[in-house]
């Protein structure tokens, strides 16, 4: 009888055990799912614990720029110190999505994830010739990419961000870079099919 | 508390904090000296780790005169462990959400952190010195904790429900001649009931907490209108017009603006919104700018908290044991949409909670229909009558089972009706009148139909969906089938604006769990029926009208949406997740006993 009434328990404790792993699984779906996940009052209260502790300052030291960074990338002149960012070479994780025409320039939106675990894309720039043109945030909720990769750390990768002043015939002229919050340079695939023979060169 | 007593605490406490300089000032002395001869970073962790020691031996022998032991040693370092998680979250609220600057910051924090330290310092060391007495001590000081706490979570309900199961804490003292048995001469026993109740109210308080942190305002279904009149009244301190307000408003809450012409639901009881100008008052004052919101949602926490005791007393009252109470209460709450319904604004929680009262009470007053516990019963049928339309099912199910019950003379008292009725009037009849004087109706009936009118009348909603008789058919099966699949599914887990999905083997397995539950049950009655000969009033009864429910809401629920809800939503159906909690712990009281008569006549 106590046998019995064990293997009643278990079966119980199973599906309660399952019932939490489908909770908590719908709780992450809806999460990542937030239109807005920045503004979570978790995403929030997290960056705020996170930013102001003893692991963040220890995290942002050992990450950010190395004594032999100074040493080699940094000169000083009378106008000021000047840092040289190499670029990277490896290869990034990127896609743009889109780059289309908008009343007063182009609108850029696309995605980039940098593997590393170190390190974390912060912006996009938009280059023509030697000349940047625009610059845009990443931090855009990507739930789609963070699934096709299948890495969670993926999921504030989008961005999205305007070109003043450039309008669609130079589109193919641009070219996308990612700097990372360790100060590192990656060029950012952009595959750009011309629309008309009026392409600028 | 003698004067003795307190001398000796204040004397403990001076102790501490005289413990605490000597340790600041040992550890900087030998940071001090190490630093001669190594790196700052080594030397640091060095003193600090003497630190740790010092601390422990100094507490231990000085303060809380506790024996030395290697456990308490090893153990020791928790408490630093814990204090540092602790300080470290207080210190980002205090610099990033309420803007303290962070030169003062750790200060506040240090000295917020001596009492934490404190009482972790003499909880640790007492608990693992190897002394039985603190042992026994700190046992008792935790119940007593859960014992306070529960005072708070039940404050009056039990008293009221003179529960000798599980609310007879409160009644010890008070009123006992309510209670049918005797209190329970083992304390530890006794108190442990309402421990197992305190306990799933807080953790399912926390995992209804960590659902709305994800969620944004009107992240989910409905909730700015529900928001609309919690604003308005806290605004403008009187009702708004059906029609919504008459210039845009923007609520100081939710910073969300309603313009002429928004819906709400009018015309129809709003206890929810009541207890949320409540809570959102207390969140007004602790809360931070941008999570004023929240104040509103912590109603719908409390009422997470309320459910889950509710599931728990019902439970108990079937007859299982404290731990399979336990087990099934999980089972039921961690329902990913129920845990979502809890998370966010809106009268669903109420609706859902207000049910299992009431089903909580019923079963109290069957197994003993005492003068009070008709009242009480009086008064959740009150309650439950304000819950939102699709939710009175629920008193269908309540008032079968009294005339049945009295019919076959399980309940002998008719002057309890009469108390019953009153009590329920008491609490349901003043927003009824007060509903009535402002629409003009007390079931929001107008409202609804409004609202059904705007998708009916939406070209992009297709001019809604027909279902029967239709110019296909009588039944038009592709548009019946998925409605049935997004019901079933959104009664299980579709999340966000019902658009946040899981993967498909988590609804495949809700769903052959359920019938696994269903078929179990009806084989246990014919089983029951074949052994007894009779029908069972504790089992066959609340069984057929269990069964009955679901189909008979999931019929309605077609009938309402035919040509007008846009979309199939499983919160209508929410009416029956109390009865199929009810269901769970009836089937397996039931295994429990056929297993035993099995043993029984082996």
């Amino acid at each position: 009888m106590r046998d019995a009434n064990k293997i009643t328990r278990l079966i119980l404790v199973l599906v309660s055990i399952w019932m939490v792993s489908a909770n908590f699984v719908s709780w992450k779906a809806t999460f990542l799912a937030s239109s807005d996940i920045g503004s979570t009052m978790l995403v929030r209260l997290l960056n705020g614990v996170f930013s102001s502790s003893v692991l963040s300052t220890w995290y942002r030291l050992e990450h950010s720029l190395k004594k032999e960074d100074v040493i080699n990338r940094l000169t000083i002149s009378k106008e000021g110190a000047l840092l040289t960012i190499p670029l990277n070479t490896k290869s990034v994780l990127a896609n743009i999505d889109s780059v289309s025409e908008e009343s007063n320039g182009l609108l850029v939106s696309g995605w980039i994830f940098v593997s590393s675990e170190i390190e974390t894309a912060k912006f996009v720039i938009a280059v023509i010739g030697e000349s940047i043109v625009g610059v845009g945030e990443i931090g855009d909720s990507r739930a789609d990419v963070a699934a096709a990769l299948n890495e969670e750390r993926a999921v504030l990768s989008g961005f999205s961000f305007s070109i003043p002043g450039i309008t669609e015939p130079h589109k193919c002229n641009l070219k996308m870079f990612a700097l990372t919050q360790a100060m590192h340079l990656y060029q950012i695939p952009f595959y750009c099919e011309a629309t008309g023979p009026d392409q600028v060169k | 508390m003698s004067f003795a007593e307190k001398k000796t605490i204040a004397c403990r406490w001076l102790r501490f904090l005289l413990g605490g300089g000597i340790n600041t000032a040992f550890t900087y002395a030998i940071y001090i000296a190490l630093n001669l001869a190594m790196g700052y970073q080594s030397a640091y962790l060095i003193a600090y780790l003497t630190g740790v020691v010092f601390a422990y031996c100094f507490n231990a022998v000085i303060v809380f005169r506790t024996p030395l032991s290697w456990k308490g040693f090893f153990s020791y370092p928790l408490v630093y462990l814990f204090q540092y998680g602790a300080s470290a979250m207080l210190l980002g609220i205090l610099v990033n959400i309420w803007r303290v600057s962070e030169t003062l910051a750790p200060l506040i924090v240090t000295v917020g952190m001596i009492p934490l330290t404190y009482v972790l310092s003499m909880l640790v060391l007492r608990t693992f010195s190897g002394d039985d007495t603190h042992r026994v001590n700190n046992k008792e000081r935790f119940v007593r904790c859960y014992q306070i706490f529960g005072r708070w979570l039940n404050i009056g309900y039990s008293a009221l429900v003179g529960n000798n199961i599980t609310g007879n804490i409160f009644m010890e003292n008070r009123n006992p001649h309510l209670n049918t048995l005797q209190i329970n001469d083992d304390k530890f026993v006794t108190v442990s009931d309402r421990t197992c109740q305190t306990i799933l109210a807080v953790t399912y308080c926390v995992v209804v907490i960590a659902w709305s942190s994800v969620i944004n305002f009107n992240g989910a279904p409905d909730e700015s209108t529900h928001f609309f009149l919690v604003e308005y009244l806290r605004e403008f301190k009187t009702m708004p017009a059906p029609a919504g307000p008459l210039i845009t408003f923007t609520g100081p809450l939710s910073h969300y603006s309603w313009h002429p012409g928004s819906f709400w639901y009018y015309g129809l009881p709003f206890p929810h919104v009541v207890g949320a100008l409540f809570t959102a008052s207390i969140g007004s004052i602790v809360l931070p700018e941008p999570f004023l919101y929240m104040g509103v949602r912590a109603f719908n926490w409390v009422l997470a908290a309320l459910f889950v005791v509710a599931l728990f007393r019902i439970a108990r009252r079937v007859g299982l044991s404290q731990s399979t109470s336990v087990i099934s209460v999980i089972i039921v709450a961690m329902i990913p949409q129920v845990s979502f319904v809890f998370a966010y604004f809106n009268s669903d929680a109420y609706g859902i909670v207000s049910v299992a009262w009431a089903l909580s009470s019923l079963l109290a007053y069957c197994a003993s229909p005492t003068r009070m516990r008709s009242i009480v019963l009086g008064i959740t049928i009150g309650l439950l009558m304000l819950a939102k339309l699709y939710f009175l099912p629920g008193l269908v199910f309540l008032g079968a089972t009294l005339v049945i019950r009295s019919s076959a003379g399980l309940i002998k008292s008719p002057r309890h009706y009469l108390e019953m009725t009153t009590s329920c009037l008491i609490f349901a009849a003043p927003m009824f009148v007060f509903t009535y004087s402002h629409f003009g109706e007390i079931f929001g009936i107008s409202g609804q139909l409004d609202f059904v009118k705007m998708h009916k009348l939406n070209p992009n909603a297709l001019y809604g969906t027909c279902y029967y008789l239709c110019e296909q058919g009588l039944i038009v099966w592709s548009n019946l089938l998925p409605w049935l699949e997004s019901t079933a599914k959104s009664y299980f887990s579709v999340t966000g604006w019902m658009s946040v999905l899981i993967p498909d083997n988590y609804y495949w397995t809700a769903l052959l769990l359920i019938l696994i539950l269903m078929v179990s049950a009806l084989l246990l009655a014919i089983y029951d029926w074949q052994i007894e000969k009779r029908f069972s009033c504790d089992y066959h009864l609340p069984l057929i009208m269990i069964l009955g429910l679901f189909p008979s809401i999931t019929i309605f629920s077609i009938i309402a949406s035919q040509n007008g809800l846009p979309q199939a939503q499983g919160r209508y159906l929410f009416v029956t997740i109390p009865f199929l909690a009810y269901l769970i712990v009836l089937v397996i009281k039931k295994i429990e006993d056929v297993l035993n008569n099995i043993k029984f006549s082996k």
